[in-house]
């Protein structure tokens, strides 16, 4: 069994990184590993926007992301600071659903938990 | 505590890959992880005096690069090949780097539990 870190910090809605990370974190689980949680940092925490309004033939993977998380107990967290600077979030507009906001410290303390982390 | 290697390949002008790569490795070393800094392909001008550059329309953060001092992280390198490719001499650079070959690098990846890139 691996403890693992996923690091997401590729554009979330423009790059295939947040499939990618959600297809390796599934598969992981499935295979007895264990996901510590999931941080995103720098162009992906635009996932955490709640007002994202997709068109219906789209998927809406960051949804995905967070009913997987919730699901298997996973902490799904965002930077605050890095959301702020790009009006993801304020203190009117709170996160999507499932997203929880985080600081930096919290994903350097958590480097401690894990055997391996993976950036997408 | 981890070995935590962060490795910063963006030019300063282009996007905030290294001001926020500044961010987080601060952050590690807050929390007492033994942080090393690589500059690599164009981030090696994030080492060059942006300080002085009046059109630099960003924040000029790689003047914060001092503070990596008074966060003990003293395991501060450049990419020797990438200076040579940019004509960079290392005494332009105004951070003080230990310039490493691709060697150097594969040891220093390999003593690390984990790889952070930005």
């Amino acid at each position: 069994m691996t403890r693992f870190g996923l690091l997401i910090t590729s554009n979330s809605y423009a790059s295939q990184s947040l499939a990618s990370a959600l297809l390796f974190a599934k598969t992981a689980v499935e295979h007895g590993h264990q996901i510590d949680h999931i941080f995103l940092y720098q162009e992906a925490v635009y996932s955490a926007a709640a007002n994202i309004d997709l068109p219906a033939d789209e998927p809406d993977i960051s949804a995905m992301l967070a009913s997987f998380c919730h699901q298997h107990c996973i902490p799904l967290l965002f930077c605050i600071t890095a959301a702020e600077k790009r009006g993801v979030v304020s203190d009117t507009l709170p996160a999507r659903k499932g997203y929880i906001a985080a600081g930096l410290a919290e994903f350097a303390m958590r480097q401690t938990n894990i055997d391996k982390l993976v950036q997408f | 505590m981890c070995n935590l290697l962060v490795l910063l390949r963006y030019s300063p002008f282009n996007n905030a890959q290294g001001r926020e790569a500044l961010d987080l490795i601060l952050a590690l070393a807050a929390v007492d992880h033994n942080v090393s800094v690589l500059f690599s392909g164009d981030a090696v001008f994030q080492l060059l005096p942006t300080r002085d550059q009046p059109d630099f329309a960003l924040k000029a953060y790689p003047r914060s690069f001092k503070l990596f001092e008074l966060y003990d992280i003293d395991q501060v390198y450049v990419c020797e090949q990438s200076l040579r490719e940019r004509g960079i001499k290392q005494n332009q650079l105004v951070t003080a780097a230990r310039p490493v070959s691709a060697n150097d690098i594969t040891v220093l990846m390999a003593e690390q539990h984990q790889v952070i890139s930005s």
